[in-house]
């Protein structure tokens, strides 16, 4: 499959600093792909380099086939998003803010603004003044922006701010709906590990400048084989962890005077417990400590970093 | 071409929807009329009183009084003298004076009579009136001919001062000025004080011969003022006779200065009296009694106009990139498939449209403003020569054009407060240094026009002293405004660059400007 978008070589420095190292990647249509990593990683400045913000020291993106330097217009009609939060015009209106970007892509239909509209949910406050707009509500407008020309790339810098659980959830579905219906490539980032564990096909891990890693979310779950980090309140945890080794559940990281920390399949919780209190020790609580997908994340990151 | 288009509309969507344009151009309309307004309401004190001049009836009763005194006193002293030996000459001048008391008694009578003061109405009637005792002096004079002496020629001039008298009573009532005229050609070719000669003979007729031209009513249908025709005959005169003599007269503050005419001055001449002349032939004069403030008036609006534009464009240009870059609205530009120098040019031109569109706004409203208060008079068109002929512009034309002329500054301003937007990033920056600039420039020309020394070379180099267009493109403007005799004076002695050099000089001076602007804007970061 040929990408939507490909990132080659990408080096960037502010004065000494080298913000972003060497970074390759490639997104295909119809996937959703994380850029995951911490605050100050090379996230936002990677995107903006992308959407010509800012200048690259090195290396070349292509978008749809197109380089962005020498085919300029022709690569950024083919892409569409938002950096950073999303900012319109105060002064005009939603619907006036997105006819005055369509306008300037290449023949988009009169209908199509009203169409986004309908998709992100904002047809009834389109008259309104952005000024007058919630931040969940510039969002949206933004997002109905990124789309409006039906772009083959979608880049998306940190979506979900601003908005309630109901307004995640809701752009997420638009998000997956367009990859998986409409082929275009999404691309997401974020510093939330759960957000991406939710809606991304594949996820690159980006820190301090370099990335580190591209894994199928598929990929990141086998290799901590399913298992996640339960902590056991339990009397007696010496003698409880005997139980535990006999039955097979040998991967104990940490006892103390009440609690066992062990990685297990959820699916083998009840067996352990029930063995436990078969074998009379008494529990007060199993609560998991650490996702799976964090713990992947911390090993391929060296753990030197906090997830949000 | 066509994602420039479409930004330049954006653009000037955007700019429609600024509350400071909306504010400014309302602001700038408003003044269009309360100026006016202001001015027509305390226009006495705007209007000069001293230049209309006429005689009150009680002070042609006092001269009539002086003159009957007079006339008492001749009586005594003649009485006195007679008989004494060699009197007679005294005897005769003392005559001579009563003869003329008696004529100024009775052209005072005909006045007060025919309520004749020398104002407005009257207009070669008082003149008419005024040769009775100049004529009656004549006929006394040339009653101490001799019977035998007096030959044809005699009789002519006896004839014609006759005449001159019954025509004074007469155009009383008929006010026949073409008459009036005719009398006057005749009396001056009778040469009658021995002192014309053949240049100045002919300059009075001519003189007259206009008069008729420009009001065959000799102002006795009130619809022109005296003075006002005689500033213009006088105006023409005194540029023809600079022409004809070949010395310039230049009148400064303490002093008059007699120089031989240069081809500058003889080239500007023959100009002006062509389109003087094309005036008078085509009725576009303007008189000061029928647009006394026209001009005022409009100074006014477009210095009003003048400043709320260039603080309009100031902002906007002083804002133009770094507040979308504040408010982050510059994302929706960057992340749309445009390159980078459109959005400066489509940017760039919006604020020119800008520019234009409140030029012509202004334009409009000062003029329906001034219209609306002091009429239509002075709405005549822009008359000029080019090459050999004489051309005429319609007004409309002419105030846009002279506008835009006008404020070529505002091109230079606007376009750095452009490039400081860009490269400073800072609003508040931009438009005050902008604005700082405007003002510091403005001091900075008058202080080099007042400085004592004379002009020198780097001064051409400064860019205010390239801004004034006007008065290259528009040199005839001055014959737009009511004439005075003080016209034909050099008006400005401020020495400014050529029109040609100004006009390199402005080009090289944006290029240079915009070029750097450009240039930081389409390769720095947006971060």
């Amino acid at each position: 499959m040929t990408a939507a978008m490909k990132v080659t070589n990408v080096s960037k420095s502010f004065g000494r600093k080298k913000v972003i190292d060497n970074v390759s990647f490639e997104i295909y249509p119809g996937e959703v792909f994380g850029f995951l990593g911490p605050n100050g990683a090379g996230k936002t400045t990677m995107i903006k380099m992308i959407m010509g913000f800012l200048s690259m020291d090195e290396g070349s993106v292509e978008i749809d086939g197109f380089d962005r330097e020498k085919h300029y217009e022709k690569a950024m009609g083919s892409i569409g998003g938002i950096v950073e939060n999303p900012e319109m015009y105060k002064e005009m209106t939603g619907r006036e803010n997105l006819r005055m970007y369509a306008r300037l892509q290449s023949r988009i239909p009169k209908e199509r603004v009203e169409e986004v509209l309908t998709i992100v949910g904002m047809q009834d406050r389109a008259n309104d003044k952005v000024r007058k707009y919630s931040l969940g509500m510039k969002q949206r407008i933004g997002v109905a922006q990124a789309m409006v020309h039906k772009p083959r790339v979608l880049i998306l810098d940190e979506p979900t701010n601003g908005l309630d659980p109901a307004g995640i959830r809701e752009l997420r579905d638009i998000l997956i709906k367009l990859a998986h219906e409409e082929q275009v490539a999404v691309m997401v980032s974020s510093h939330l590990l759960t957000e991406m564990q939710m809606m991304c096909d594949r996820v690159g891990i980006i820190d301090k400048g370099r990335l580190l890693d591209i894994k199928t979310m598929e990929d990141l779950r086998n290799r901590s084989g399913g298992a996640s980090t339960q902590r056991i309140k339990v009397s007696r945890p010496s003698e409880a962890s005997e139980v535990l080794k006999g039955l097979g559940f040998d991967k104990i990281e940490n006892i103390t005077d009440s609690e066992i920390d062990v990685q297990v399949n959820e699916n083998d919780i009840p067996r352990i417990v029930k063995a436990l209190v078969d074998g009379g020790f008494d529990i007060s609580g199993v609560r998991l400590l650490e996702s799976s997908l964090e713990d992947a994340f911390l090993r391929i990151t060296g753990g030197g970093i906090n997830i949000g | 071409m066509d994602k420039i288009l479409k930004l330049y509309i954006n653009e000037m969507f955007k700019l429609s929807r600024k509350a400071s344009t909306i504010v400014l151009l309302v602001l700038m309309i408003i003044g269009c009329f309360l100026l006016p307004l202001f001015i027509k309401v305390n226009q006495q004190l705007f209007l000069d009183n001293g230049s209309s001049f006429y005689e009150e009836s009680s002070s042609l009763e006092q001269q009539k009084k002086a003159s009957e005194n007079r006339i008492a006193e001749i009586e005594n002293e003649i009485t006195a003298l007679e008989g004494s030996a060699d009197a007679d000459i005294q005897i005769y001048s003392l005559q001579m004076e009563m003869v003329s008391a008696k004529a100024e008694i009775e052209k005072i009578d005909l006045m007060l009579e025919n309520n004749i003061t020398g104002n407005k109405k009257d207009g070669f009637v008082y003149d008419a009136v005024g040769y009775i005792p100049v004529l009656r002096g004549f006929l006394a004079d040339l009653a101490t001919v001799s019977e035998e002496d007096r030959d044809a020629d005699w009789e002519a001039k006896n004839a014609l001062y006759e005449e001159g008298i019954a025509l004074a009573y007469s155009s009383v009532e008929t006010k026949d000025f073409k008459a009036f005229i005719d009398f006057e050609h005749r009396y001056y070719q009778t040469n009658p004080y021995g002192t014309f000669n053949e240049a100045i003979l002919q300059q009075l007729i001519e003189q007259t011969d206009l008069w008729y031209r420009l009001d065959p009513s000799g102002g006795t249908d009130g619809k022109h003022d005296y003075n006002d025709i005689w500033a213009v005959i006088s105006t023409l005169t005194e540029m023809k006779y600079e022409l004809d003599s070949g010395v310039t007269t230049e009148q400064t503050m303490n002093s008059t200065r007699f120089t031989a005419l240069s081809p500058k001055r003889e080239a500007e001449l023959k100009d002006r009296i062509a389109v003087l002349e094309y005036r008078i032939g085509n009725n576009s004069l303007v008189l000061a009694s029928e647009s006394p403030l026209w001009n005022l008036v409009k100074s006014y609006s477009a210095g009003l106009g003048q400043f709320l534009i260039n603080i309009l464009l100031l902002v906007i240009a002083g804002s133009a990139i770094s507040q979308e870059i504040a408010t982050g609205s510059i994302k929706s530009l960057i992340i749309a498939p445009v390159r980078r120098w459109k959005i400066f040019t489509a940017k760039l031109l919006s604020l020119f449209t800008t520019g234009v569109i409140a030029l012509v706004i202004l334009c409009i409203f000062s003029n329906i403003g001034a219209s609306v208060f002091m009429g239509t008079d002075a709405m005549v068109p822009y008359v000029y020569v080019s090459g050999d002929t004489v051309h005429s512009m319609p007004y409309w034309l002419y105030d846009l054009l002279n506008l835009f002329a006008g404020n070529i500054s505002t091109i230079v301003y606007c376009t750095f407060a452009f490039i400081l937007s860009i490269i400073t990033r800072n609003t508040a920056l931009s438009v005050g240094v902008s604005i700082a600039t405007l003002f510091t420039t403005g001091i900075a020309a008058q202080l080099l026009d007042s400085m004592p020394f004379p002009h020198q070379l780097w001064m051409d180099f400064l860019p205010f002293m390239n801004f004034d267009l006007a008065g290259d493109l528009f040199p005839f403007s001055s014959l737009m405004e009511p004439l005075d005799s003080m016209m034909t004076s050099y008006g400005m002695t401020i020495i400014r660059p050529t029109l040609q050099f100004s006009i390199i000089y402005l080009i090289v001076l944006l290029f240079c400007m915009l070029y750097i602007g450009f240039d930081s804007f389409t390769r720095r970061d947006i971060k």
